[in-house]
């Protein structure tokens, strides 16, 4: 029944076999197909022909193999693709890559070298990952310590022992004893947090516990720390906690020593790749919409290219004088007081923020966004119904002034829908870039822009720079930074893991301290209220409810046994998708307003060339690529303004001086280059 | 000059590249990126020439209007040139960049492949250049006035756009074709664009008289579009499969891999 081999075969080639079109070593088994390279294999009955010289034994109902193959790569096993080193089991699909023995039966194919045993029903790991994934685990992407998710999804990072039982990802590094029903420690919390706990975003030295989630980021391990971290302070114990008897958290002690941890730049700048276009152009849109608002205002609305003859009180010199030099002069003079107001501003701010006078801050910051959204929206509103002669009464612009400053508070100081939350700050961003192009006079603009950028260069960069200590403050305390004053591109909702029975409680908590802040700024006119949310260092978990749940539902009686019978539990919770594209990517709002100015001014300029705006636009813009380029790399709080600033400045004095002149020339002759 | 000659104008000029854009960039942040990045490309390249240009002036005799014409033809030639270096230095940065991409990536395939820049590269190259071309004149057709009222031509505005649209157009195609013959180091198709690109700047040299400059250029367009067509690999079999929804590669293109 088989038909020609085409070229000379060894015997018992083809039984059933078809034709074999090479020289074939192999023993065909009935029904097989023909192989049409040389096989070093025994094809089991109705395999397929291997395709690669495959050791013996691939493929029992296998397919084809293409690669060779280790002595039993699958018994019901399909393709393997690379030097399988791996037991494919009955029904599992081929290893495309060199998989470790044990690869267990139901498994997938193992895409990687994975160093682990899949239990049933796993996946593939697609990394190595250490020995152990409990039952219906899913494949660990990164190496993991053993003991790593029993019902635990994919645990994306290195997670040190007893990371999330029914764990979710833990982002960061855990240390043991992370508490029973913790939330996540978001900063460098010392706490332990306890089971049902949430992840800890930052960096936390807690061991979760049953319940808990996994560890999505390298756990600390001594010899590969990036972050030296603090000593464990004030731990608090609870009932259950203990020595390190409890750390195995109900599961048997591992078999196997655990895996060397697997560097994790790689996973990183695959992340960055992914996901790091996403939150560019998520800056991108409002970047350009506030530019275009402003540019538009400027090209429409006249009354913020006249010049008055007012000027703020922070640039008190003139510069319409007789002679350059005095010009000159009087624009250094104007720049410098406006650079010592903000630096002065912003040290207030640090020092109030140190000192923990949020009160203060935050009435300033109410003070001045009712500012912004009141009196500037209303000058505005004025003068674009001069521009267009628009017929408007009072009450009605009463209302309308009245009903956009309100809903603008409530949007920036407490809750609103994310997108109008954004809208309002571009549109304040917007406003307040036009009154430093109205009353900022020519000279003194540029050179308040350049100057600025190097001031925000040193106050994010330096070590004693008055914005980084107010970062890392941030980031000590565990708080969010002044939302209101920066852009963010995303909200997570944190759903409250306890299901009590009185329902979920959803939370609306900004994750403003996981994605690396890119530039807070705060003005003298300054911008957006702060409001912060009082320090959550028990996570919500007041004794109030703490209190009232025991009163529902009895002691929390956690101890290893039950915990144990937990893990084996399927998980039938839903876990939410917190991977890394739901991370935000966070602009300050003074970066805004000097884009704008920049682009603003531009337009503003005496020649009214579109090819200048356009120029410094495109100019930003990359700047603005660069800079998230390098946020990718060191993923820490960059300043936004420098590159940016520097290219637009650049582009719009290049454009303006030399290709201007250059296109005229060729828009006269009607030429085409 | 009214709204309709505005919209009209404009539409002409930048309709294709914006369908081009919504349709196959708009959805991918990578693309967007990469059409930035062309377009930051071609402004240092229109920079640099006019730098050139500014300083030829200066040290010439400004009286002299054939030389401030030939000065001017100059600055033309000089432009072109440089902007296929530098659309040469771009493909040269992306190929490195692929190349340190693919390296700390774990995946095996680049997010983005070297045809979808070539095209996305060429297309920022387009619109930056039909913006820079067209805006102005835009900006002029919405306020009053009367063209060609001192005895110019009354077409300047209709022919400014079709002229735009054949550039953006061929931008486009001059990326793909480019990009395509540098990685299969095809020289010779490298120098037939470049002077195909020259051509077509020449050849609105004698622009009032729109019949000379706009047929040819036309007819240009569709020539390098049929061998861009051909380079991105293409042909009458692909044709046929796409036009009668037969084409499973094209159906599936929106699957995204596993």
């Amino acid at each position: 029944m088989g038909e020609c081999c085409v070229r000379p075969v060894t015997p018992q080639a083809g039984v059933n076999g078809r034709v074999l079109r090479k020289a074939v070593i192999l023993r065909l088994v009935s029904m097989g197909e023909c192989c049409v390279r040389p096989s070093l294999l025994r094809l089991v009955s109705m395999g397929e022909c291997c395709v690669r010289p495959v050791t013996p034994q691939a493929g029992v109902n296998g397919r084809v193999l293409l690669k060779a193959v280790t002595p039993q790569a699958g018994v019901n096993g399909r393709v393997l693709r690379s030097r399988s080193l791996l037991r494919l089991e009955s029904m599992g699909e081929c290893c495309v890559r060199p998989v470790t023995p044990q690869a267990v039966s139901m498994g997938e194919c193992c895409v990687k070298r994975s160093l682990l045993r899949l239990v049933s029903m796993g996946e593939c790991c697609v990394r190595p990952v250490t020995p152990q994934l409990e039952s219906m685990g899913e494949c660990c992407v990164r190496p993991v310590t053993p003991q790593a998710g029993v019902n635990g999804r994919v645990l994306r990072k290195a997670v040190t022992p007893q990371a999330g039982v029914n764990g979710r990802v833990l982002r960061n590094a855990v240390t043991p004893q992370a508490g029973v029903n913790g939330k996540c420690c978001v900063g460098r919390s010392l706490l332990r947090l306890v089971s049902m706990g949430e992840c800890c975003v930052g960096r936390s030295l807690l061991r979760l516990v049953s319940m808990g989630e996994c560890c999505a980021t390298e756990a600390p391990v001594p010899t590969q720390n990036q972050h030296p971290e603090p000593g464990v302070t004030g731990v608090r114990s609870r009932g259950g906690g203990g020595g390190p008897g409890a750390e195995q958290n109900g599961q048997a002690p591992p078999q196997r020593p655990p895996q060397v941890v697997e560097s994790e730049e790689d996973e990183d700048e695959e992340l960055t790749l992914k996901y790091g276009a996403k939150h560019v152009i998520m800056l991108f849109v409002p970047v350009t919409l506030c530019m275009v608002v402003v540019v538009a205002t400027i090209k429409s609305v006249s009354f913020y290219t006249q010049n008055d003859g007012q000027r703020l009180i922070y640039t008190p010199f003139p510069e319409d004088t007789d002679t350059i030099g005095q010009r000159a002069l009087n624009s250094v003079l104007n720049a410098t007081i406006m650079i010592s107001v903000i630096i002065v501003m912003t040290m207030v701010l640090v020092l109030l923020y140190k000192y923990r006078c949020y009160r203060v801050i935050q009435g300033w910051l109410f003070l001045s966004s009712l500012l912004l959204l009141f009196f500037f929206s209303f000058i505005y509103l004025k003068e674009v119904f001069k521009t267009y002669n628009v017929a408007m009464d009072w009450i009605t612009l009463a209302v309308i002034v009245w009903n956009f400053g309100v809903v603008g508070m409530i949007c920036i100081h407490w809750k609103g829908p994310l997108r109008l939350q954004q809208a309002y700050l571009i549109m304040i961003s917007a406003l307040m870039a036009l009154v430093f192009i109205k009353y900022l006079p020519e000279w003194t603009a540029w050179l308040i822009l350049a100057v600025i950028s190097v001031y925000d260069l040193l106050a994010v960069l330096c070590p004693k720079g008055p914005l980084r200590i107010l970062v890392e403050t941030a980031q000590e305390r565990n708080e969010p930074i002044f939302p209101a004053l920066i852009y963010s591109s995303t909200m997570v909702w944190l759903v409250n893991m306890a299901d009590t029975g009185l329902g979920h409680r959803p939370m609306t908590r900004k994750n403003s301290t996981e994605a690396p802040i890119t530039q807070v700024e705060s003005q003298s006119l300054a911008l957006g209220p702060a409001p912060l949310s009082p320090p959550e260092d028990d996570g919500g978990f007041t004794p109030n409810w703490m209190g009232h749940q025991e009163h529902q539902l009895g002691p929390l009686q956690s101890t290893d046994e039950t915990r144990r019978e937990i893990q084996q539990l399927p998980s039938a919770r839903p876990v939410m998708d917190d991977d890394d594209e739901e991370r935000g990517v966070k602009l300050g709002l003074g970066d805004f307003i000097f884009y704008s100015m920049l682009v603003g001014k531009a337009s503003a300029a005496a020649s009214g060339d579109w090819n200048t705006t356009l120029a410094s636009f495109v100019a930003i813009l990359i700047g603005l690529c660069l800079t998230l380029l390098l946020l990718a790399i060191f993923k820490k709080a960059l300043p936004a303004l420098p590159i940016s600033i520097f290219f637009g400045l650049v582009f719009y004095f290049a454009t303006d001086n030399l290709v201007r002149p250059f296109m005229d020339q060729l828009a006269l002759h009607q030429f085409y280059i | 000059m009214t709204a309709s000659v505005f919209f009209g104008c404009t539409f002409i000029a930048f309709g294709p590249a914006i369908a081009l854009f919504l349709f196959t960039i708009a959805r991918d942040p990578l693309r967007v990126i990469f059409l930035i990045a062309g377009a930051f490309f071609w402004l240092c390249s229109l920079l640099l020439s006019s730098l050139v240009w500014f300083i030829t002036v200066q040290i010439s005799n400004k009286e002299s209007s054939s030389q401030q014409k030939g000065l001017l033809i100059f600055g033309v030639v000089l432009s072109v040139l440089l902007q296929e270096t530098f659309r040469f230095g771009y493909y040269k940065l992306l190929k490195k960049a692929n190349e340190g991409l693919l390296m700390l990536s774990a995946e095996e395939t680049m997010p983005i492949s070297i045809r979808q820049l070539a095209y996305v590269s060429g297309l920022g190259f387009g619109f930056m250049s039909g913006a820079f071309s067209m805006i102005n004149i835009l900006a002029d057709s919405v306020g009053p006035g009367t063209i060609g009222i001192h005895g110019d031509s009354q077409h300047f505005f209709l022919s400014s756009a079709f002229m735009t649209m054949a550039i953006v157009l061929l931008h486009m195609f001059w990326g793909v074709v480019f990009f395509d013959s540098c990685e299969k180091q095809h020289w010779w198709s490298l120098a037939v664009v470049v002077i195909s690109h020259l051509l077509v700047s020449c050849l609105t040299f004698q622009n009032p008289q729109y019949v000379g400059s706009l047929v040819p250029t036309y007819i240009i367009v569709f020539l390098v579009g049929l061998w861009a067509f051909f380079c991105a690999g293409g042909s009458l079999r692909n044709l046929k499969l796409c036009l009668t929804c037969k084409d499973k590669d094209f159906l599936l293109a929106n699957h995204r891999p596993r």
